[in-house]
């Protein structure tokens, strides 16, 4: 009978808690874009006047990646000459993926940091979507902005991000290096196909040089990077509609336009190390500041970690070249990290003013001389590495027209799978086998958000 | 008399309950705890597997079993399962075996017993993370050139990068950062053996490995189970080395299911799901672990 009764008193401990947990989780619905009323952010400022400059202070958690950080802290120590009890405690995230690992923990325990930089994209979307960001239209710090595309950084024709660097997708090049090859590049002959970068990458190896170009196998970024760029310039060039025709069951990774990526890869392969597969990012970097290899695919934002560690390195950004004739060639670029306020946000006001500074043009510049960054403020002119003077002479000729970062609006999920399938690429699978896994593994992915499909195919414009 | 019979039981119940009271007491913070760090986690992770939940929506519906359908029907879930069995057998024979050898040598050691002890226990309190990375570096660099100067190409190679080799480094790694626990407990079992025991074995003309075989390893039996339990159970939650270690790669050669259940529910933002998975890891270590306290207590009793 005691054993019946402690029995049964377990079962109906284990319901009770299940019931709280389940009371607790999040069950209401809300209309995008509104705040939550359990959310902190929701709290009013007692006093309702919009405070004097002069009166701000206080403490802003900011959640931002190491790389751009200094920028930050530039433009803190700025603004602390107007506002000097005003301070930034920084929580620091190291990939995309750990921000939004870091934010889904925040956004179950209520306990979002007050503002975050991080980079533009489909999830970024999604909070701004669920109500964890607030709009910035108030502020009116769009108009500053240079054209560029904004649908990553507006939800519903309200802005909730602003983007504080252009992000290139470039080849970079330890331009020293080249130079003690006997090779140079300028305005004029720098590579503009596939073949005309395979043939450099002979020239490199004819000089010495055994392996040319680094891939990062181990590491999600860097192992997708020159896959991503093919895609943007080739496979979207063929077809700028592609992902949507594959979500719709138009087109498939299965393709010949995909499937033609790792043939071009294995042009390529030739002048990676073996042990590419398992490279990190570190190993990367030593091989390319040491000159063991010469050129890479990253994004130029990673340029600041290269340069804390050489600071006088000549390096150069090329654009890439990885179509089959050199007047299809683009630049690859768009919005890249932005700046959010959180409906978290503890004092709303001191951030929307500190995000009004960011957003000037002299904030700006303050932060792209301190974090190796483009501006994305009209008239802003700060002093730019070095490494980008082929790029933007490019850009401000307007030679070459201009690929967007795609990856950001696809579904979460895909830079991980395409990784995976990339290795086993690089392990000796054979393509066939390893599109068809990456075509099973997207499914999968599509099969898990059906709604997130749904609602990407409802919203995409076709390009005719 | 009937009275004072009633009158002291009373009592009697009333100490009783005065004392149950005050053992509540002291229980009651641990009970908190507990409750606030164990069983509120888990449950609501079982709540969560029973949900879509991507870990962004602010509403989420209840589905059932929905997801446990799908992960026995899921090709890149059974495959790091089948990646974790792997990791936890090898491991735990691994880890058992190291430990016995280290704390068997270190206690046979004549002059500076503590200083053995010391150097074989200090990898265990390295993060595992740390050691991740440095056997990257490790495994990248130094014997990459040790394998070009033999000519074994795989390792020239760096073997982490060979969709062959990878989990096996990782289980080798796995064993060095932790072997020099199960020494402790392995010390601490050799030490409550009877000395009175070996010298009647001495007498009986029982010699080395007999001596062994016969006395120490059935006496270390207590320690035995607590080092396999304890072993294949942490060796089934392994992350954060193997993580720093290959990242599961190459491909998904050495991804083991918690590497899944952190893919599924950040990266893929399947929250549900991966709380899901997050569950059956839960029963199947539950399950393994009865299995094994079940087994090994029984041979404990035989061996007592």
């Amino acid at each position: 009978m005691k054993k019946g009764k402690f029995g049964l008193l377990l079962i109906v401990a284990v319901l009770i808690v299940t019931m709280i947990v389940g009371c607790g989780g999040k069950q209401t619905s809300q209309a995008p874009g509104n705040s939550d009323s359990t959310n902190k952010g929701d709290t009013k400022p007692t006093d309702t006047a919009k405070p004097n400059d002069s009166e701000f202070s206080g403490t802003i958690t900011m959640l931002i990646d190491a790389a751009n950080k200094p920028g930050i802290e530039a433009v803190l120590a700025e603004y602390k000459k107007l506002h000097p009890k005003v301070n930034i405690e920084y929580i620091i995230w190291e990939t995309v993926t750990d921000f939004e690992t870091m934010m889904t923990n925040y956004i179950a325990t209520n306990t979002l940091p007050d503002m975050y930089l991080s980079q533009v994209g489909v999830v970024q979307q999604q909070y701004a979507a669920e109500g964890y960001l607030l709009p910035l239209d108030d502020l009116n710090i769009e108009q500053n902005l240079v054209n560029g595309d904004k649908s990553l950084i507006k939800y519903k024709g309200s802005l909730y991000a602003f983007p504080m660097t252009i992000g290139y997708s470039v080849t970079f090049c330890n331009y020293d290096k080249l130079k003690e090859l006997g090779i140079e590049i300028n305005a004029d002959n720098y590579p503009r196909s596939m073949d005309e970068f395979i043939d450099l990458l002979q020239r490199c190896r004819e000089a010495g040089c055994m392996y040319p170009f680094s891939v990062a196998g181990a590491d999600t970024s860097s192992c997708t990077a020159w896959p991503f760029q093919y895609m943007y310039q080739v496979v979207y060039g063929k077809n700028p509609n592609f992902y949507a025709d594959v979500l719709s069951g138009k087109a498939s990774w299965t393709d010949p336009s995909f499937l033609q990526m790792f043939e071009d890869y294995d042009r390529l392969r030739e002048y990676m190390a073996p042990d590419t597969i398992a490279k990190t990012v570190d190993a990367q970097r030593a091989d390319f500041i040491s000159g063991e290899t010469i050129f890479y695919s990253q994004t130029a934002p990673t340029l600041s970690s290269i340069r804390n560690l050489a600071p006088d390195m000549d390096i150069l950004m090329l654009p890439p070249s990885f179509t089959e004739n050199p007047e299809d060639q683009t630049l690859i670029s768009g919005f890249d990290s932005g700046v959010s306020i959180t409906t978290g946000a503890k004092n709303p006001e001191l951030c929307k003013d500190f995000l009004k500074f960011l957003a000037s043009k002299e904030g700006c510049e303050i932060f792209c001389n301190n974090s190796a960054s483009v501006p994305t403020v009209k008239g802003a002119e700060p002093n730019l590495d070095p490494a980008f003077r082929l790029i933007t002479e490019i850009a401000n000729e307007g030679k070459l027209g201009n690929s967007p970062i795609l990856s950001r609006q696809w579904i979460a999920g895909f830079k991980e799978l395409l990784k995976v399938g990339c290795q086993n690429w690089l392990a000796g699978e054979d393509a066939v086998s390893v599109v068809n896994k990456i075509s099973e593994e997207h499914t999968r992915l599509m099969e898990g958000s059906p709604e997130w499909v749904q609602e990407f195919l409802a919203n995409y414009e076709y390009v005719r | 008399m009937a009275k004072i019979t009633d009158v002291y039981k009373m009592q009697t119940i009333k100490n009783k309950n005065k004392e149950a009271f005050i053992e509540l007491l002291l229980v009651l913070p641990a009970f908190a705890f507990y409750f606030v760090f164990v069983a509120y986690p888990l449950f609501g992770g079982i709540f969560y597997s029973m949900t879509d939940w991507d870990g962004v929506r602010k509403n989420l519906n209840f589905i059932g079993f929905q997801n446990y359908i799908k992960i026995f029907q899921d090709v890149y879930v059974l495959g790091p399962l089948k990646n974790t069995f792997i990791f936890a057998f090898f491991n735990t024979i691994l880890l058992n075996v190291l430990g016995l050898l280290m704390a068997l040598g270190a206690e046979n050691v004549r002059r500076g017993k503590n200083v053995f002890r010391a150097l074989l226990y200090i990898p265990c309190v390295l993060s595992a993370i740390l050691v991740g990375f440095v056997f990257n570096f490790i495994f990248d660099t130094p014997l990459a050139a040790l394998g070009n100067q033999l000519g074994i190409e795989v390792m020239a190679n760096n073997l982490l990068g060979s969709k062959s080799h990878a989990l096996a480094m990782g289980i080798l790694v796995s064993a060095w950062k932790s072997a020099g626990w199960y020494m402790v407990v392995y010390i601490a079992g050799l030490n409550n053996i009877d000395q009175a025991l070996y010298d009647a074995a001495t007498v009986d003309g029982v010699t080395g490995w007999k001596k062994f075989w016969y006395v120490t390893f059935p006496l270390l039996a207590p320690s035995f189970t607590i080092n396999m339990v304890l072993a294949a159970e942490r060796s089934f939650k392994e992350y954060d080395l193997m993580f720093a270690l290959t990242g599961g790669g190459p491909g998904r050669a050495s991804e083991l299911i918690s590497m899944t259940i952190y893919n599924e529910s950040f990266t893929n933002k399947r929250a549900g799901y991966g709380s899901a998975l997050g569950v059956i890891l839960f029963l199947i270590i539950l399950i393994i672990t009865l299995i094994q306290m079940k087994f090994l207590r029984k041979r404990e009793e035989n061996a007592l």
